[in-house]
């Protein structure tokens, strides 16, 4: 045992020796462009991984050359990478595995990033490597800030490295004795381009758009790796202003708050796939832009692109808080498996399949997962998933991805607790009701999704795109908000048997876009100008009911909703890019969108009981209407390291169709988006900041009624903050963020009066209830390697992220409590196997997912109240996950 | 974009305690029965002397709406939750618990008379604080000219329908606010009693004279409680006195 101590604390400090001093490489410098090609640069590093000498082979003292070819991709990462001089199997995956992690400032033709293909030599030596000689850097002109294209974080390609610093000469043993200390293990690459050469230029991938705004965020793996992310959904808790709940079970939906907005389950936000697939569900029985986000498998994620605000001409419908894109894609290559168990008889298991020398985005994965749930057993819950895509070549400089997958889940639901009777002990605050209508809730959804997309981007920089996509989801929930408050409106005698509503939604949608952005015009010396012009439509036939079951045998007592829903959605838009300078850009352009509904609503213009029928049961409608909106956004670096972005917006949410009338014009609320911020990006600390300050105005909202279960008006709000947000990646490894988002929500005018409430009361300022005031949110990630063991490397993870809301407003002057959870993961890999630990809410924090104040009578006082009362839905407790993942 | 930064800095240091402010704040005041102590009134030529005269009352929602029925008034602005027996041979005040709601205007009332079906129950049913489990007993003699006799009057008013109130919706004008520092409810049982035909009873040399479910002056009494002769109530302003 002693040896083995030993052996790890010298290790550990040979490691920590190694980290300290950065291992060498040798950063390409800015390389001359080929002969014929003046206006062109070559990728330069700004992020390398080493490659690990193949410890099987130290015996040997094999001294081997690897030569890579690596397409670049034009967000600067490895697209491709094939051996094109090998040294031996060993070597070439070696050289492989690091290569894939490189990031790269792109090439550039004419200042505009391109894609590019290199080839990166991997020296191998058994002994420390002298260091690399780095010939004089010259700043490179690498990504515009007009480019379009973000580099990825890190640092600036430009920047000197380490490389030329003399590798201290730790080790003291020959790698025969001791091979796992050696440091000689590490391969000490450097790449260059190949001069002379030209340079393969492809299309491929989906291009990294443009910043619309300082509320722009990228959220990149080593933000998303930082904490557990059990759903895709937890992957945007990191976006700034974000916080999501999922008090409905596994298989409903989460709920999302977002810079003032409940935006439900994504009535106010833009979902998208790739770019391509819509993921919200227009008038969904549940929630107007239904979106679940079960369906993506949350290790598939690349990157997220959170856009807040609306500034941007290619959001669409929902964006009124802000629209989210997912880029899905694989980094590591080969054959991960995770099988995870832990609290409340939790299993989950991932596997996915990344073939090596495909591009990030051609991968497979599975997925499925059951677990009991915390509470007293009515939070079960069993899913399962897969998503594939396939991304190859064309003919033409085309790029084709092929994207299918498909999500199903069944849970069960513990519903809601009134406050007071956690209060009182009437029920614990984990439980459901010990009532059969409180215990028959549960949820059950799908979703098969497909789409097929093309791209060509012109060595003119020009730039088309096409998709085309599919969709069919099926909902079905029966969820108890209220207890038992509820009549039959077909049969008012019959009352009382349960509030248990049973929503149905079945959606086939499917749908195509497509842009062409034009090649690079100079009207003058000082303008450049860019124009994009796209289109897309978006169909979808949708069956939805709404009934009163009485557990346990869901019998039905009252019909509430039977209808058939069409509607089709055409969007068109034009983008204009002007470049005064290389200080100041204006983006932006119209948008409009014609939507239109035809409702057969099969429970309209009912007879109302006890009188007579004179007519047929049924209201047949259609509706029809256009929005509009203008988005532009203003861009000035007055110093290289500082960006101030001025950028307006006018976006829109289509109405739930039921809502509508015959002939309406279809009533879009319209949201107005301000905002004025900064990014600051201070390079050799590799920290950026970014201040803004914003408004949106909703020409009207919706809030939840717990009665129906689902969204009503409630009248014109206005959203005025600031947001914050700090990242910093201080050190190969270290990835860490922090931002602070405060908002003040309020009601514009008094609610639309009712006849229940004739004349709304209403306070001017009056505070929007369930969005929190203030939200802090901080990521750290660590990953470092340890050094080797039993000849091996190991390699040590670990991050958390957490999440503070500040006490939200609820209606009645009320005010719920404040909220602070952190979730945490831990992981130590030794080559092909690793073995981690994810917390989630590591303090066992024990607080209310949400809350929600209406009436209700669950039969827990003997005189029921007619009262809205706060309701809560608990949020998880300390939940752990042991976690084994397979690296093959 | 000016205006909205002009707009932004004075709340910016405030922002983090912006954390109420949605209206309708909560108020809790106590309630009370105001009697006029009536033992003896007239009805035509006929005195009725009160020996017992006990009423149940409660609970009571009070709504924004024009009408407190069940199918237009989900949603209280207020409610005195506690069933109570009054006697209305007792001067003074009763307490009738707390009035428990938010501020706004009020409406209408819908309240039970000690005899309730809530939902899910399976039928009316009587509280145990209903007097005799009805919602009224009014015990007394009636006398004319020298001839009287004992009255026994069990009244009992019921909701029609499952979930509903007893009486369905009265009018309760009233704005309440955080200053409101009570409720006061009256009813005058003379006012009830006086559709009672004594008179007849008298004439009949019925003794004791009862007046019971289903008896003409049974549903006489019932129709002036519920509708011609409901319960005034009113919110008052000012000091708050104790709670009862």
């Amino acid at each position: 045992m002693r040896f083995v101590l030993s052996r790890w604390s010298h290790a550990i400090a040979l490691a920590a020796g190694l980290l300290a001093s950065r291992p060498a490489f040798a950063q390409a410098p800015a390389p001359k462009a080929p002969a014929g090609q003046a206006n062109v640069t070559l990728p330069t590093v700004v992020e390398h991984v080493d490659a690990v000498y193949p410890p099987d082979k130290l015996a040997q003292g094999v001294d081997t050359t690897v030569e890579v070819l690596v397409t670049v991709e034009r967000n600067g990462t490895v697209g491709d990478a094939q051996i094109a001089v090998s040294g031996g199997e060993a070597f070439d995956d070696a050289a492989l595995a690091a290569v894939r992690r490189w990031r790269f400032s792109p090439a550039t033709r004419d200042g505009v990033p391109i894609r590019a293909r290199i080839r990166v030599p991997f020296h191998f030596a058994p002994e420390p490597h002298p260091p690399v000689p780095v010939p004089p850097g010259a700043p490179t002109d690498a990504t515009p800030p007009d480019a379009g294209t973000a580099p990825p974080p890190g640092p600036p390609a430009d920047k000197p490295r380490p490389a030329d610093k003399p590798r201290p000469d730790k080790h003291t043993h020959t790698h025969g004795e001791q091979p796992a200390e050696l440091d000689s293990g590490l391969a000490l690459p450097h790449a260059v381009a190949e001069p002379g050469k030209p340079i393969e230029i492809h299309v491929q991938g989906r291009p990294n758009p443009p910043r619309r705004g300082a509320s722009d965020f990228r959220l990149g793996r080593a933000v998303l790796d930082s904490a557990p992310r059990p759903t895709a959904a937890d992957l945007i808790k990191s976006a700034p202003g974000f916080h999501v709940m999922r008090p409905e079970g596994d298989a409903v939906a989460q709920r999302v708050s977002l810079r003032g907005f409940d935006a439900d389950h994504g009535q106010d936000i833009q979902f998208t796939l790739g770019g391509t697939i819509p993921l919200n569900q227009p008038s969904h029985v549940h929630g107007q832009g239904y979106a679940d986000l079960n369906v993506l498998i949350p290790e598939t994620v690349l990157r997220v692109r959170v856009v807040e605000g609306v500034y941007d001409p290619h959001q669409g419908d929902f964006a009124v808080a802000g629209s989210v894109d997912f880029d899905l894609g694989v980094e590591e290559r080969g054959v991960r498996a995770t099988a995870s168990y832990g609290s409340f008889d939790t299993k989950r298991l991932v596997a996915i399949f990344a073939p090596a020398g495909q591009s990030e985005e051609t991968f497979g994965a599975a997925v499925v997962r059951t677990t009991d749930g915390f509470g007293d057993g009515v939070r079960g819950s069993v899913s399962g998933g897969f998503t594939g895509q396939y991304r190859f070549e064309l003919p033409g400089d085309l790029s084709a991805l092929v994207h299918l997958s498909a999500y199903g889940a069944r849970g069960g639901v513990a519903g809601v607790l009134r406050r007071d009777d956690i209060d009182r002990r009437v029920v614990d605050f984990y439980d459901a009701y010990p009532d059969v209508s409180a215990r028959s809730q549960s949820a059950a959804a799908t979703r098969t999704q497909a789409s097929f997309s093309l791209q060509r981007t012109g060595d003119d920089n020009s730039e088309a795109s096409f998709g085309l996509w599919g969709a069919y989801a099926t909902y079905r929930s029966r969820l108890n908000f209220t207890g038992y408050t509820q009549r039959s409106r077909l049969e008012p005698t019959w009352a009382g048997r349960g509030d248990l509503i049973e929503q149905s939604n079945d959606d086939g949608g499917f749908g195509a876009r497509a842009s062409y952005r034009t090649r690079r015009y100079e009207a003058a010396s000082w303008l450049k100008s860019q124009l994009t012009l796209g289109a897309d439509a978006e169909a979808h036939s949708i069956d939805q009911a709404q009934n009163l079951l009485e557990a346990p045998q869901n019998e039905t007592w009252d019909r509430r909703v039977d209808a058939t829903v069409r509607s089709l959605r055409l969007g068109a838009f034009a983008d204009a890019l002007f470049t005064f300078s290389r200080w100041a850009r204006l983006r932006g352009g119209l948008r409009a969108d014609f939507i239109s509904f035809d409702i057969d609503d099969r429970l309209g213009n009912r007879t109302p009981p006890n009188r007579e029928e004179t007519h047929f049961i049924g209201y047949r409608r259609t509706a029809a209407g256009i929005a509009w909106g203008p988005r532009a956004t203003l861009e000035v670096d007055p110093w290289p390291s500082l960006r101030l972005f001025a950028a307006y917006g006018r976006g829109y949410r289509s109405p739930q169709a039921r809502q509508l009338e015959e002939g309406e014009q279809a009533p879009f609320a319209t949201v107005h988006s301000y905002e004025a911020g900064a990014r600051f990006q201070y390079e050799p600390a590799r920290i950026s900041a970014t201040l803004v300050a914003y408004e949106t105005r909703l020409s009207y909202d919706l809030a939840f009624d717990a009665e129906e279960g689902r969204l009503e008006r409630i009248g014109p709000t206005t959203r005025r903050g600031l947001v914050a947000y700090l990242q910093a990646n201080p050190s190969n490894g270290l990835h860490a963020s922090i931002s602070g988002t405060f908002v003040r929500a309020t009601l514009d005018s008094p609610p639309p009066p009712t006849p229940e409430n004739p004349r709304p009361a209403y306070v001017e300022g009056q505070s929007l209830p369930y969005v929190p005031p203030v939200v802090v949110r901080t990521d750290v990630s660590y990953r470092r390697a340890l050094g080797t063991f039993r000849g091996k490397p190991l390699v040590a993870r670990a991050g958390y992220g957490a999440t503070f809301l500040s006490p939200r407003p609820l209606p009645y002057a009320q005010e719920a409590r404040a909220v602070f959870v952190v979730d945490a993961s831990l992981g130590l890999r030794r080559d092909f196997v690793e073995v981690g630990v994810d917390a989630t809410n590591l303090l066992n924090a024990r607080y209310a997912d949400t809350e929600y104040v209406f009436v209700s009578d669950w039969q827990t006082s003997g005189i029921p109240s007619h009262l809205p009362a706060r309701h809560i839905s608990a949020g998880s407790p300390l939940t752990i996950l042991g976690n084994l993942t397979f690296h093959l | 974009m000016q205006r909205l930064l002009r707009s932004l800095l004075p709340f910016v240091p405030v922002l983090a305690a912006c954390g109420s402010g949605t209206g309708q704040p909560e108020v809790s005041f106590p309630a009370y029965f105001v009697s006029p102590a009536t033992n003896e009134f007239v009805v035509d030529d006929v005195t009725v002397t009160l020996d017992e005269a006990r009423v149940a009352f409660g609970p009571a929602y009070f709504c924004a709406s024009d009408s407190a029925s069940a199918t237009l008034c989900e949603v209280a602005v207020g409610e005195i939750r506690r069933i109570t027996t009054i006697d209305l041979l007792e001067a003074g005040q009763t307490p009738l618990g707390t009035y428990e709601g938010f501020a706004g205007d009020v409406r209408s009332v819908s309240y039970d008379h000690g005899i309730h079906w809530f939902l899910p129950e399976d039928g009316a049913t009587a509280s145990p604080e209903a007097p005799g489990g009805h919602s009224a007993r009014v015990r007394g003699v009636a006398s004319r000219a020298g001839a009287s006799v004992r009255f026994e009057a069990d009244i009992d008013v019921a909701p029609l329908f499952q979930g509903q109130r007893a009486v369905p919706t009265t009018k309760a004008e009233g704005t309440v606010t955080e200053a409101t520092s009570r409720i006061e409810v009256r009813f005058d049982v003379a006012s009830w009693f006086s559709a009672v035909d004594f008179g007849a009873a008298i004439d009949a040399g019925v003794d004791p004279f009862v007046i019971g479910s289903g008896a003409p002056d049974h549903d006489a009494v019932v129709i002036r409680m519920v509708s011609t002769h409901p319960p005034s109530f009113e919110f008052v302003a000012g000091e708050a006195s104790a709670a009862p």
